[in-house]
């Protein structure tokens, strides 16, 4: 097995004894690598820092410091970055050996070292290391991409309304990105618009539709587009962009100005409760239509369902990872749970639920994206002006979707 | 998890069933059972029986099929489902676009 002549890798050759040093020396040498040397582990320990060698040879029995602790503290300080090191050693005994490897040494040559032996055992460990930095810097691009796409989705959902004053949302997704999606406009006449949406799958895949979807929804709820063609134009896109396995479900919610309308569009998603201040349950609203992103247009239906709810009264709205979270010996948490809790007549019933979800989860891993939101039906109190524009003075534009 | 798929004597219709989760760990797998360029025009009946749960990958994974066979509604039968399963392909009006029986 051949070395390939690589000047970058520099082997750093620990031993207290000068014959010993400069045999290995010439053998490394005639095998093409750079050399360093250090006479005892403590030495070895600041070579490491200042020269970050590729792999070292490190002798057992020296003074100052042996080579057990120098491996140990060598390998702490090099954390992910593996840098092999092969004990080169004429003790025999099973022991020592072990207490070698065990230390932090990845092999071991014996003295009298033989050549081909010596070549073949750095080259292998030379092939590990090759490999770990090429994880590392896969990583580091990773991370770097990361960063760059999370600010495309920070800047994308910036713009969404999410005024405190009517809603109160918990966003929990299980990586970095998430494939639930919270947008909130405010309309030309004062109504609130709201879309919740859940993209099939999770991570970045799922959270891909991000995008499209906030191009299309923010301009159509600023021009105060019905529920149902917001809808329609949403799947057409969806449509035109997704691969076919992928879809989105979906409700989108239009409070008008009053607070005493709410005209809803839900496709593929659980059910919404309506509850009034005591936590009496008002209504159930059943999911009517298939998901967006599935049906061609001429098939999609925009027929939207109308309530007339009071002053005060509640739209809970949540992604199925809400009643899928914690499985616990086959159970998950389930929605009879979910709505017991958001119909109990106690007080702050939002805080209530996440409590109890993870309560219920008790540090289970979490198995999809969750999301639950709470639309409270109040009048705008601020009346829009002839412009358009509000007179709201709530700065409502830092209620931005946390991504991770 | 495990996808199944045997087709009748006389070639027409291809029976898949998938046991245990339903879901994207199944991809290659699912698509495997109902790729055949020699059958395309054979009907499906899925078997859910021995599925335990299903999620929404596994739905997309239905469209796809559906896609592959054509976009029509009445080539694929999907049968014997759990309650839960039956449940998740209702929220979804998954019957709109596949016979569910």
């Amino acid at each position: 097995m051949k070395i390939k002549k690589n000047s970058f890798n520099t082997i750093l050759i620990v031993d207290d004894i000068s014959s010993n040093r400069v045999l290995l020396r010439k053998m490394l040498t005639h095998l093409g690598f750079e050399t360093i040397e250090a006479t005892n582990g403590q030495e070895a320990i600041e070579l490491f820092r200042t020269s970050s060698p590729d792999l070292i040879l490190m002798d057992i029995n020296m003074p100052v410091m042996n080579g057990y602790e120098a491996s140990t503290a060598i390998k702490a300080m090099a954390g992910e970055n593996h840098v092999p090191i092969i004990f080169v050693t004429a003790l025999s005994a099973n022991l020592s050996l072990t207490e070698a490897l065990q230390s932090g040494g990845d092999d071991y040559v014996n003295k009298p070292i033989d050549l081909r032996i010596l070549e073949s055992k750095i080259a292998a460990h030379l092939r590990i290391r090759e490999l770990n930095q090429k994880i590392l810097n896969h990583n580091q691009e990773l991370l770097y991409e990361q960063e760059t796409i999370e600010h495309f989705f920070n800047k994308a959902l910036s713009q969404s309304h999410l005024d405190p004053r009517y809603i109160n949302y918990h966003l929990s997704p299980m990586s970095a990105f998430n494939g639930d999606i919270l947008l909130a406009e405010k309309g030309p006449n004062g109504s609130l618009y709201l879309m919740l949406g859940d993209f099939t799958g999770h991570g970045l895949r799922a959270a891909m539709g991000t995008l499209p979807v906030t191009q299309t929804f923010f301009p159509l709820a600023q021009q105060g587009t019905s529920i149902g063609d917001i809808a329609a134009q949403l799947n057409q896109q969806l449509l035109d962009v997704m691969p076919v396995d992928m879809f989105c479900a979906a409700t989108l919610v239009e409070l008008d100005q009053t607070g005493k309308r709410l005209t809803i569009w839900a496709g593929g998603m659980p059910d919404l409760y309506w509850v009034d201040p005591t936590g009496e349950l008002k209504g159930t609203i059943h999911s009517q239509h298939m998901p967006l992103g599935i049906l061609p247009d001429q098939q999609f239906n925009r027929s939207s369902e109308t309530l007339f709810p009071e002053e005060g009264d509640q739209l809970y709205l949540y992604s199925d990872g809400i009643i899928e979270a914690g499985v616990l010996d086959g159970k998950p948490y389930g929605e009879s749970r979910l709505k017991d809790q958001l119909t109990s007549p106690k007080q702050n019933r939002f805080e209530r639920v996440l409590t109890d979800i993870s309560a219920f989860r008790d540090g289970r891993e979490q198995e999809d994206d969750i999301t639950l939101v709470e639309l409270t039906c109040d009048a705008r109190t601020a009346p829009p002006r002839i412009d358009g524009t509000t007179t709201d003075t709530i700065d409502s534009e830092n209620s931005t979707i946390p991504i991770s | 998890m495990n996808v199944r798929s045997v087709f009748s004597p006389d070639n027409n219709n291809l029976k898949i069933e998938v046991t245990g989760k339903f879901d994207y760990s199944l991809l290659s797998k699912f698509r495997e059972a109902y790729s055949d360029e020699n059958h395309r025009d054979a009907n499906i009946t899925l078997d859910l029986r021995d599925t335990t749960s299903i999620d929404s990958s596994a739905l997309g994974m239905l469209l796809n099929m559906r896609r592959y066979m054509g976009d029509q509604t009445d080539n694929i039968v999907i049968i014997n489902c759990n309650t839960s399963v039956k449940k998740i392909l209702m929220i979804s009006r998954f019957d709109q676009q596949f016979s569910i029986e």
